[in-house]
């Protein structure tokens, strides 16, 4: 059996090894056999597939089963299946797994009540109040999951759940105190994957509603502190942090912006990564700043540097860094500095083509003797780069798509902007598709 | 705001893929998390091991594949490498990245290549503690590595019975 997933994780086919799988699981004698049965199972088993049925009883069975075990091996395969049609006879059984008294146990039936909310949304929400129970789980990993189930149902019903601010609030501060046991200490952060949980659930609670936004505020700025003290994973929680609060309601951000003082404006941190040697810390402060609210950008905590850190990212050779800077200049246009921009992200937009093209004459031209097998090596890497390059219109399109609509919000005239298309029309190559040339034909006839 | 409604389609933090590839491209261990094709699969490894590894060391652990976005590390010979959306928080990606190391190495004891080769089962079941369907679902070192020795622990058990049987 484990030969087999081997083999379906080196990408043969193995289908042939369904049935043997689900006999396994449903006869595994040991807890590793039928571990390795079930794995085997929902890696082949696919919708439409007749041996749905037969999973299905074995579930069941292995569900209700006194051996936790067997318990937790059933709610990982259901945790991880993506077939509809199993679903609805597992509901009751994976609710009553809620209150299973082993932990482990109710963390994964929250997870698989999470993936099949993301399967069938309305089959789950009657039991939404069921749920809400398990936020005050005394187990951190429990909640941790209950948190995870929100994350994604608070998108359409963020309304519904406005209740659960103050216990969000609750928990954040819980976590950013430090009151959770040992173990979920990251490098000298705390629990810091549920921090960022709680932030993702509050920015979309926070996100129209000043009054939720007010409330939630200063703990998020104390998570923020206590993060500002970190390294490593406190990075990712800044970052949250900021996107969160650039989330809330807008009044928030501006008042926030506009203090000097570092622990109540947190957009000063940003400065600090910006400018850092650390390739990452770059990344990470340049992203920062495509995340802050275009009207929060106030001169209490914009500097010379950050200016400088900007054109020095648009220059890097590291082609991460490079596509990031160019998306926040996309979120900078304004009118003055429009021209300057599009120019950039157009000599972008024919970079993508032109380097490769450029790189390859080089080559062309290599000394000969020893350098001649060296390049040849190079020439076929970039060959095959190339190749890569090509199937990647989407990011050419990104850029195309950035440049008309900053050109048609920004465009100082008529005669400039119809120079600008017929520049990129004669250029642009395969990555002009007809729906863009519609859109064109939209603003020119205005 | 443009920006805001694609937020609105943000998955939590959800892992597209986790791959462990050696320097010479050769793939120790993938784990998905969405599903696809075994030719788009294979299509993926390929072009995403080959991204990685043009990479240089002075260059930043971020990439962008298509539409999603690439989080690397490399540990001593391996490159650790995950997929995520485009809305997710890279950062925090890395450090699950580094927790998976860390709670291979305290199991493994000083934990190499070759123990990950000879026991790819394990280090599979070590991820499924770590990330369900994509997601981190246990944050605390010590559960995971209680969930495993328990789960060792009654495996050995199981496999005594069997033997007096």
């Amino acid at each position: 059996m484990l030969r087999l997933i081997y083999g379906e994780m080196m990408g043969q086919d193995v289908q042939f090894g369904a049935i043997y799988a689900l006999k396994l699981a449903q006869s595994g004698q040991t807890v590793a056999e039928k571990r390795a049965g079930y794995l085997a199972c929902y890696l082949l088993l696919q919708e439409g597939n007749e041996l749905n049925i037969m999973l299905v009883n074995t579930l069941q069975k292995d569900l209700t089963s006194s051996n936790y075990h067997h318990v937790v091996v059933a709610l990982v395969t259901l945790c991880n299946m993506t077939l509809p049609d199993v679903i609805p006879s597992m509901v009751s059984h994976v609710l009553s797994a809620l209150s299973h008294t082993h932990e482990s146990v109710r963390k994964r039936a929250l997870i698989a009540l999470k993936n099949f909310y993301t399967l069938d949304t309305n089959l789950i929400l009657p039991y939404l109040d069921q749920i809400k129970d398990s936020l005050y789980d005394p187990e951190p990993s429990v909640m941790s999951a209950a948190l995870g189930f929100f994350a994604i149902a608070i998108k359409d019903h963020a309304r519904e759940m406005k209740e659960l601010v103050p216990a969000l609030i609750k928990i954040l501060q819980q976590v950013v105190e430090g009151k959770l046991p040992k173990g979920y200490l990251y490098h000298g952060m705390a629990a810091p994957w549920i921090q960022i949980r709680c932030l993702m659930i509050m920015a979309r609670l926070g996100h129209d509603d000043l009054s939720a936004s007010t409330a939630m505020t200063p703990v998020v700025l104390r998570a923020f502190h206590k993060a500002s003290q970190g390294v490593d994973a406190a990075f990712g929680v800044l970052f949250e942090v900021l996107r969160t609060l650039n989330s809330f309601h807008p009044a928030i951000i501006l008042e926030l912006c506009q203090s000097k003082d570092s622990t109540r404006n947190p957009l000063l941190a940003i400065p600090r990564f910006a400018t850092s040697s650390n390739p990452n810390l770059k990344y990470l402060g340049i992203s920062m700043l495509c995340q802050v609210n275009p009207d929060a950008w106030s001169d209490a905590w914009w500097t010379e540097d950050l200016l400088g850190a900007v054109v020095q990212a648009l220059e890097s050779r590291d082609t991460a860094i490079q596509k990031r800077a160019l998306d926040l200049l996309y979120r900078m246009l304004t009118v003055e500095n429009a021209q300057n921009i599009i120019d950039r992200l157009v000599f972008a937009f024919f970079q993508e083509e032109d380097d490769l093209q450029g790189a390859s004459y080089q080559l062309g031209s290599a000394p000969s003797g020893q350098e001649k097998w060296k390049s040849e090596r190079y020439r076929q890497q970039l060959q095959q780069q190339q190749q890569l390059q090509v199937s990647f219109p989407s990011r050419k399109e990104k850029i195309l798509g950035q440049i008309l609509d900053a050109a048609e919000r920004f465009g100082p005239s008529e005669g400039w902007y119809l120079n600008l298309i017929f520049d990129l029309l004669a250029r642009g190559g395969a990555s002009i598709t007809l729906q863009t040339a519609e859109k064109i034909m939209g603003v020119l006839e205005r | 705001m443009k920006d805001t409604n694609i937020f609105f389609t943000t998955r939590l933090s959800k892992i597209n893929f986790v791959l462990l590839v050696s320097r010479q491209g050769k793939t120790r261990l993938a784990k998905w998390f969405t599903t696809l094709s075994p030719k788009e699969k294979s299509k993926i490894v390929k072009d995403v091991t080959q991204l990685v590894l043009a990479r240089r060391t002075k260059m930043c652990n971020f990439l962008e594949y298509k539409d999603t976005k690439v989080i690397y590390r490399r540990y001593a010979s391996l490159y650790f490498i995950t997929g995520v959306g485009t809305q997710d928080n890279e950062l925090i990606t890395l450090e699950i990245i580094h927790r998976y190391v860390e709670v291979l190495d305290r199991y493994f004891g000083n934990v190499s290549e070759l123990d990950l080769i000879f026991n790819f089962e394990r280090a599979y079941y070590m991820l499924d503690e770590l990330l369900i369907a994509g997601e981190m679902q246990e944050s605390s070192k010590i559960a995971v590595l209680k969930a495993i020795n328990d789960h060792d622990a009654l495996e050995i058990e199981e496999a005594n019975e069997e033997k007096n049987k």
